[in-house]
């Protein structure tokens, strides 16, 4: 469980977040929506201590993560937007998570196989990651994280730069992820999308949370004016 | 994709190895050959280009390594760098041919045993036609007959103006005529480079103008049929005279030089042997000795060359000429020439 | 006769020069002098650069701005600055007998192509650093870890360093001009510094051009090879 207590977050003087404090429960698949620029990416990084807040405080299954980061981050695990790959192999890409823990190479093979049947990628095993398409690169950046079985896996846009055939394989893998020991967070700014996936629904305007709750409560019934706009599709930039 | 970039990786570390490996190699072949071959010594001798670029020092290189196990690294500098080296215990001896330089080294005190070796001419060079008709002339009528020909508009003069021996040489050759050099370099006739002797000659050609030159250059890109439009006019006279002398870094000032071996190289080229080798050299490529023996010159005192060889190329002291002034004379049986100024100027 | 008829005849003539014992040892002899300088360089600019390209610290900039000035220095001007430092009397290498020695061009050739080699290393650091850094930590490596996968996806481009490296070493002049002085004695390999780009410029000025065009054809294709060498490792960097 994922408690974060009014996290403020500053770069240059300027607040990319202001004040967040959010709860995200294991078993559950969390959504984080808003607009681009809203700060999701950086909520994101935060709860993946991938960075540092400027204020507040994190509190990761009733510890503080940062006080044993290493040991922390390897049960987070984040998916970047832009699917970056190694320049090696399918296989070596998403091997790696395993290999830094000091995984037998049979036991490698075997989770990075089964993984990547279930993608739908097996076949692509020996490829170099370069030459793959685009939601090919993106199914292989998620088997990457699936493969190590984190307690919390956070995709930042998972299906952003995809089209719909694409999206609805990885929405379908991230479905099947979903597990009762496990929180799978995933910020997005598809409506679609979190309607389709998400338990809980929390939306971030200009680095601030606005509305927290669950996805049929937010969508039938949101307290927010600006919640209201966004999900009617009434916000433009 | 990783196969290609390992394959490139074992090609380029095999080309790089190759190099280390050869060269540990070559540095190893001395120890092996030790058995039967003594280590072979090693003489660092700085030269000026001129000398250089006939090819002169490569054939004493390999006659000296083949003869008598001695490496000879020439080093073309220039007269100027050939000094600078010396000074600075780069080089074990220097072959130039300045004689005010060298007179400036000796006194320094970095070298001994200036011993002259050789002479040759330098040429004045001019289109086959001769506008200024001065074939045969001796060199100062010579430019007296261009100057005119050039305010008459009928002739180029090509000059180098890159402060070399062969520059230096020209403005004295003017000032003999009686033309200050700084004034002609104003005249439309009177064209300057700034570049070496090939280029210079090279443009001459072109412009079919009259120009300086050493004779090798001239012979080389003669014979190569670069400068097809040139011909040597003037060829010999007491003030083209070009006198090469070697002189030994002196031990005593500048330490762990090979004193004893640069020795040996200075008495070879003034040996019967080496005044032989110096008179053959190049007959076969150009078809004409490119340096002569000045040792038997001198000896029998064969006039009037070894008058303009004493006057261009001997240090004036006192009452004498001298090859070598006798305080620079250093732990030699050698013998130095010296000359009256009575027996040379009278 | 016309200089293109000269430059025909010339080339012809070279084509039959190529296979010379005197033209193969001095291309062998830039090859490994050049070579060497290459391995020797990256010996010391590797490790230097890494540790520039990783860390953040005070300075870095004008550490940056120093070494692609450094890059940018003539090599006549090295070729100055290392006769004054190996000079045996005054200069501060003069005990090691560089000067006129194939020892003192492969250091000056060295020293010539780090600055050139690390700006390249550095640049490809950051710029890995920049891209996986946060990845590695996600998928859980610790700092070691996570600096050994940014140091193999900067393999490449360490090579591509070495190689551009040692296509300017075995095409500068200057250098193996001053330093070297284009010692060439039959038969005594140990002591010979001409390498190609000495021999082109004496040969030339000998009026020797046949020679001086079949070590050109020789050097040229060293550099072909070498760019072609560049572009296929370029290639296979980029995504």
């Amino acid at each position: 469980m994922i408690i974060l207590k009014n996290i403020c977050k500053k770069i240059n003087n300027k607040k990319i977040l202001d004040n967040i404090s959010l709860t995200i429960n294991k078993g559950k698949i969390f959504c984080i929506m808003g607009h681009s620029g809203a700060g999701k990416t950086t909520l994101l990084n935060i709860i993946s201590l991938l960075d540092n807040p400027t204020a507040g405080e994190y509190i990761f299954n009733n510890q503080n993560p940062y006080s044993d980061i290493v040991k922390f981050r390897r049960k987070i695990t984040m998916v970047f937007q832009e699917p970056i790959l190694f320049n090696t192999s399918v296989f070596e890409n998403v091997a790696y998570g395993l290999k830094v823990r000091n995984y037998d190479k049979e036991e490698i093979r075997e989770r990075v196989e089964y993984i990547l049947e279930k993608v739908g990628m097996l076949e692509y095993i020996n490829k170099k990651a370069k030459y793959l398409s685009g939601g090919e690169k993106q199914r292989v950046s998620i088997a990457r994280a699936l493969v190590i079985e984190p307690e919390v896996l956070v995709l930042d846009e998972p299906t952003a730069n995809l089209d719909y055939s694409n999206t609805l394989i990885i929405e379908k893998i991230i479905k099947d992820f979903k597990d009762k020991d496990r929180s799978i967070i995933i910020a997005t700014h598809n409506l679609f999308q979190v309607r389709r996936l998400a338990d809980e629904v929390a939306h971030l305007y200009y680095g601030r949370l606005i509305e927290v709750g669950k996805t049929d409560d937010i969508f039938n019934n949101p307290k927010h004016n600006l919640t209201k706009k966004f999900i009617n599709g009434e916000m433009f930039f | 994709m990783k196969k290609i970039i390992y394959c490139l990786l074992v090609i380029l570390s095999v080309i790089l190895a190759a190099g280390c490996v050869n060269q540990g190699g070559t540095t190893n072949q001395p120890t092996n050959t030790g058995m039967t071959e003594e280590k072979p010594k090693v003489l660092t001798i700085s030269t000026t280009t001129s000398v250089y670029n006939t090819g002169l020092t490569e054939a004493l290189a390999q006659k000296f390594k083949k003869d008598y196990n001695i490496i000879l690294k020439f080093i073309p500098n220039g007269t100027g760098g050939a000094i600078k080296d010396a000074e600075s215990g780069a080089s074990d001896a220097i072959i130039v041919h300045a004689v005010s330089e060298e007179a400036k080294f000796l006194n320094e005190g970095y070298g001994v045993n200036r011993k002259v070796f050789a002479y040759n001419f330098f040429i004045i060079v001019g289109p086959k036609d001769d506008p200024a008709h001065i074939k045969g002339l001796n060199p100062i009528e010579a430019l007296k007959r261009i100057y005119k020909a050039g305010e008459e508009g009928k002739a180029i003069w090509v000059s180098r103006d890159d402060k070399s021996g062969t520059n230096v040489k020209e403005i004295t050759l003017w000032k003999l005529a009686g033309y200050n050099y700084d004034e002609l370099k104003t005249k439309k006739w009177f064209r300057t480079t700034g570049e070496g002797m090939g280029d210079t000659l090279k443009y001459t050609n072109e412009v079919k103008g009259y120009t300086l030159s050493d004779i090798a250059t001239f012979l080389v890109y003669k014979k190569e049929g670069i400068i097809p439009n040139l011909e040597k006019l003037v060829d010999k006279g007491e003030s083209l005279t070009n006198v090469y002398a070697i002189i030994i870094v002196n031990p005593n000032k500048i330490k762990g030089k090979d004193f004893k071996t640069a020795m040996f190289l200075e008495k070879w080229l003034v040996s019967e042997k080496g005044q032989k080798f110096l008179e053959e050299f190049g007959k076969d490529k150009y078809g004409t000795t490119l340096f002569y023996p000045a040792v038997n010159v001198l000896e029998e005192k064969k006039e009037p060359i070894y008058k303009w060889i004493v006057k261009n190329g001997f240090i004036k002291e006192g009452d004498y000429y001298y090859e070598c002034p006798e305080k620079f004379i250093y732990n030699t049986t050698l013998k130095f020439f010296k000359f009256p100024v009575s027996e040379i100027e009278g | 006769m016309l200089i293109v008829e000269y430059i025909i005849k010339g080339f012809l003539e070279a084509l039959d020069l190529i296979h010379h014992p005197y033209i193969l040892d001095i291309a062998c002899r830039s090859l490994k002098v050049s070579g060497s300088a290459t391995i020797l360089s990256l010996f010391f600019s590797v490790p230097i650069s890494i540790l520039i390209g990783l860390y953040e610290f005070k300075g870095k900039m004008i550490i940056k701005n120093l070494i692609n000035t450094f890059a940018g220095i003539p090599t006549v001007i090295w070729g100055l600055i290392l006769y004054l430092m190996y000079v045996p009397n005054g200069g501060i290498l003069g005990k090691f007998d560089l000067l006129y020695n194939v020892k003192g061009i492969i250091l000056g050739q060295a020293l010539l192509i780090t600055p050139l080699i690390s700006s390249i290393i550095i640049d490809a650091i950051e710029k890995t650093e920049k891209i996986f850094r946060k990845l590695c930590y996600t998928l859980g490596a610790n700092e070691f870890q996570t600096i050994k996968t940014i140091l193999k996806e900067s393999l490449p481009w360490i090579l591509l360093s070495g190689i551009i490296g040692f296509n300017r070493a075995i095409s500068e002049l200057g250098i193996a001009l001053t330093i070297g002085g284009n010692v060439y004695v039959p038969g005594a390999s140990d002591f010979n510094t001409r390498v190609l780009t000495t021999a082109i410029q004496m040969h030339t000025v000998r009026a020797e051009f046949s020679t001086a065009i079949a070590l050109g054809i020789i050097l040229l294709t060293i550099i072909l090879i070498v760019n072609f060498i560049t572009n296929y490792i370029k290639k296979s960097i980029e995504t």
